[in-house]
């Protein structure tokens, strides 16, 4: 991709794609899914994670699987009203962006 | 290196942070690597650099400090200081990279600072034995050229020293001689004035004021004395003792 995410934006991709799962998504599933978005390396995401989870935007819970646990992701509350507050400033800049680049047409 | 390998590595080389990041962490990481799957697993391991470089954002991001550093570009997030250690070999490649991203100069700086980076956490040694040893024949070279202008700063500086002591025994001796002779000058000054009055009582009051007008003076001198001897010498002194003290203390300490 030629333009740069930032932080905010990759966490509102992240809040976005763990929201899709009523029953909370794990790790290399996260990744996978913000792949489809932008271009991440593997190593990216735990940070955002841990922080999304420490600013209460997420909770994790343990489930067992195929014999041994494996830690899920599920969007709390505050995290929906964070990505709702995003949702609503995405819309308003990309279609300022989208309108200033069509004009220069 | 297989997920066990990179496990053990990630495992040991994060003993030292808090038991439950490090749980934390090594969890997130154990199950990534066995979500990916067998066919994954390799390539995983492959992105992620190498234990170090996991490890190393795992320490910064508790540090508080990943944002800082951290560039979202072409191919994702990015930290200069999380580049593989690998990269370092490779690093005259990189100019070629093929976004055209990195122009020499800034490559230079960023190598700079992620082998400073390395180095801060131990992973690189600071130079080689050989370079430490050109080093210390480098100090001592400029040591020796160094000594004319060491001397000649070393005597500037004690001049500016000994100029400065000069002023305060001058304000000491200073202080104590002025107030004395005003006083001798207000009382004679007093005692002509006085006389005077009886022959030429006009200058007779002239001469008692200006009388009055060095007591003044002589009141002034008194409050400074009191100010040089009572608190400024005896300040100089205890600083003086203090400072002989902790030299012999530190003394003491460095026999032992």
């Amino acid at each position: 991709m030629v333009f740069n995410t930032g932080a905010a934006l990759l966490d509102a991709i992240v809040l976005a794609v763990v929201s899709r799962e009523q029953q909370g998504t794990y790790g290399y599933k996260i990744t996978q899914d913000v792949r489809g978005a932008i271009d991440i390396s593997e190593s990216t995401l735990y940070p955002v994670l841990r922080r999304l989870l420490k600013e209460n935007c997420l909770e994790s819970y343990d489930l067992a699987i195929d014999g041994r646990n494996r830690r899920y992701y599920r969007i709390t509350e505050s995290g929906r009203l964070q990505l709702n507050l995003y949702r609503g400033e995405w819309n308003i800049y990309s279609q300022k962006i989208s309108r200033i680049l069509e004009e220069a047409d | 290196m297989d997920r066990k390998d990179f496990m053990k590595e990630l495992e040991y080389l994060l003993q030292d942070i808090p038991a439950g990041e490090k749980e934390d962490a090594i969890a997130y990481y154990r199950d990534y690597l066995e979500d990916a799957g067998d066919e994954h697993e390799a390539d995983a391991i492959r992105e992620f650099g190498s234990p170090e470089r996991v490890a190393a954002i795992i320490r910064a991001d508790l540090g508080g400090n990943l944002e800082e550093g951290g560039v979202f570009t072409e191919s994702g997030y990015q930290d200069e200081r999380f580049r593989d250690p690998r990269y370092q070999v490779a690093e005259p490649k990189r100019e070629a990279d093929e976004d055209g991203q990195w122009q020499q100069g800034s490559a230079d700086a960023a190598g700079q600072q992620r082998r400073r980076f390395w180095m801060d956490r131990g992973f690189l040694a600071k130079g080689s034995p050989a370079s430490r040893v050109l080093k210390v024949v480098l100090l001592i070279a400029i040591l020796f050229m160094g000594l004319p202008v060491l001397l000649g700063v070393g005597g500037g500086i004690a001049g500016i020293a000994a100029a400065m002591l000069a002023l305060f025994l001058a304000l000491v001796l200073l202080s104590g001689i002025l107030t004395v002779t005003a006083w001798i000058g207000a009382v004679v000054l007093l005692v002509l004035g006085g006389g005077m009055m009886l022959t030429y009582p006009w200058s007779g009051v002239l001469v008692i004021g200006i009388g009055i007008f060095v007591m003044g003076l002589a009141f002034l001198g008194i409050a400074v004395s009191v100010a040089v001897y009572g608190k400024l010498i005896p300040f100089c002194i205890c600083g003086v003792t203090n400072w002989l003290n902790r030299l012999l203390h530190h003394k003491k300490g460095g026999r032992k």
